[in-house]
């Protein structure tokens, strides 16, 4: 079981301004839950994520989980550039780990081919997709992903979360996956967390709903789109220019 | 590699021996016009004094002499000089602490430290060594601090997700990215190392490449001179170039093989 509980998290600006990011963050997630964490870009999920996992401890609040092994995937692959791919899945697998099948594991993210390969030598679809591998060998009990299919085409994503879904099936273990697409999110998830405000906080935490339940479906898309309206409006103003150049 | 390349290198090889065979020849003329010989020997008669000093067993014992001091004042200054590098690029407090020690050191002359060494510790060759080590060790903490503070905390952090042992951590994330500058702090280490054993010797040694250089010096043997000098100089360059070098090409062969 994990228990989150982040009372506050601020950062201090290089001008000495304290901006609180994260304010009472309250949830836990039980061993078998594939949860998806949702908010739109800079809603402080990855600092969400980076608290959970140990790598930031200056908060204030607690995380606390009996999962002996974490794996995670960042949302840059994070591959050593020096080792192949297959050293690269290793290096995460200490001694007192069951080997795992590198052969195995790289059919799953579909990349059976690539590993004698360099990091250099891929794409960033296919370094993330090592660092998937990579987090499966650990056989986790818990598996975080930050955005784990972006830069993925629509297919290959699709399949990879299906097979991240079966493999959770299959093992027991607690998925966590933030995303800040909805659709993604609600096709392979059975909860949904959404993050959202000035701080952010947690507005939702509910099963996402069956697959005839269009109204409460309808209602969720509403309400993200009316989230992400919201965050554009009032502090990503001054990106919009170069979103209308680009696209 | 392409055919322009290996073209290009094998200008740029043909340039440095025409380079080398300039040098040979202008010095071969400078001693032809010298009014006095024995002020600027030619190429041969140097090369002549080398062989007959190599045949008697004075240069090779000279030689080793030598070589044992720098081999061991670098891998000590190496080693402290890398630790302390690594400790300060990571922390702002031991940084602190250390940075003043190390601009004193790197402004200090090699002379005074050599002179106190020999005045605190004695003549022998705790003080030769410790004076070479504290002379070059400050250059070696400010390059290996700058590949320590360029590390990527992405791959820190993944490690650390991760819960890698800490020496794995140390062996597979932190030192294939010290590598270059460990590399850059060594050739250039042991190129400065080895001109400070010199002093060193000169100085207070009775062995070694210095301390025969200033018996050539008292008896005003420029042959001597110039072909210990130089002689020892190749030998330096043919270290670089045959064990330095190539360590360094493969401990960063992963950034060309893609």
């Amino acid at each position: 079981m994990l228990s989150v509980r982040i009372d506050r998290k601020a950062y201090t600006s290089d001008s000495g301004v304290e901006r609180t990011i994260l304010s009472d963050v309250h949830f836990s997630v039980a061993p078998g839950e594939v949860v998806g964490l949702l908010g739109p870009s800079g809603a402080g999920k990855s600092t969400m994520l980076r608290i959970l996992l140990g790598l930031d401890t200056a908060y204030e609040g607690h995380v606390r989980h009996d999962f002996r092994r974490v794996g995670v995937v960042f949302q840059e692959p994070r591959l050593l550039p020096w080792l192949t791919v297959e050293e690269n899945i290793r290096l995460v697998v200490t001694d007192d780990m069951r080997q795992p099948d590198i052969g195995f594991l790289l059919e799953t993210v579909q990349l059976g081919h690539a590993a004698a390969l360099r990091p250099r030598q891929l794409s960033l679809g296919m370094a993330r997709r090592v660092a998937l591998a990579r987090a499966l060998a650990i056989s986790p009990e818990l598996l975080v992903l930050d955005e784990p299919f972006a830069s993925l085409d629509a297919r290959l994503g699709a399949g990879l979360a299906e097979s991240v879904a079966r493999w959770a099936r299959s093992t027991g273990a607690a998925v966590i996956i933030a995303t800040h697409d909805l659709a993604q999110a609600m096709e392979r998830v059975s909860r949904l967390l959404i993050l959202s405000g000035v701080p952010a906080r947690l507005s939702a935490d509910r099963p996402v709903p069956a697959a005839g339940d269009t109204a409460l479906y309808a209602k969720l898309l509403a309400e993200f789109a009316f989230l992400r309206a919201d965050k554009r409006g009032t502090e990503e103003v001054q990106q919009l220019p170069s979103e209308q150049t680009s696209g | 590699m392409g055919r322009a390349e290996a073209g290009a290198l094998s200008i740029a090889a043909r340039d440095r021996l025409l380079s080398l065979l300039g040098f040979i020849a202008i010095w071969w003329l400078g001693s032809y016009l010298s009014a006095n010989p024995n002020l600027l020997p030619g190429p041969q008669r140097v090369a002549l004094f080398a062989w007959h000093e190599i045949v008697t067993g004075a240069l090779p014992a000279a030689f080793a002499a030598t070589l044992a001091r720098v081999i061991v004042a670098f891998i000590l200054a190496m080693l402290g000089g890398g630790a302390l590098g690594y400790i300060t690029g990571r922390s702002a407090r031991a940084n602190a602490w250390v940075d003043p020690w190390v601009v004193i050191g790197l402004n200090l002359p090699v002379l005074v430290v050599i002179v106190l060494a020999y005045i605190w510790i004695g003549l022998n060759d705790a003080a030769a060594v410790l004076a070479v080590v504290l002379a070059k060790a400050p250059t070696v903490v400010v390059t290996v601090r700058e590949g320590a503070r360029a590390l990527d905390p992405g791959l820190a952090e993944m490690a650390q997700a991760f819960h890698l042992p800490q020496w794995r951590r140390l062996r597979h994330v932190v030192l294939p990215q010290l590598l270059p500058y460990i590399a850059a702090a060594g050739r250039s280490g042991l190129s400065i190392t080895w001109k400070i054993v010199l002093l060193v010797e000169l100085l207070g040694r009775p062995s070694g490449v210095g301390y025969v250089l200033n018996l050539f010096f008292q008896n005003f043997n420029v042959t001597g001179i110039l072909a210990y000098g130089l002689a020892f100089a190749g030998l330096m360059l043919l270290f670089e170039a045959a064990v330095l070098q190539p360590l360094e090409r493969r401990a960063t062969a992963w950034r060309s093989n893609a």
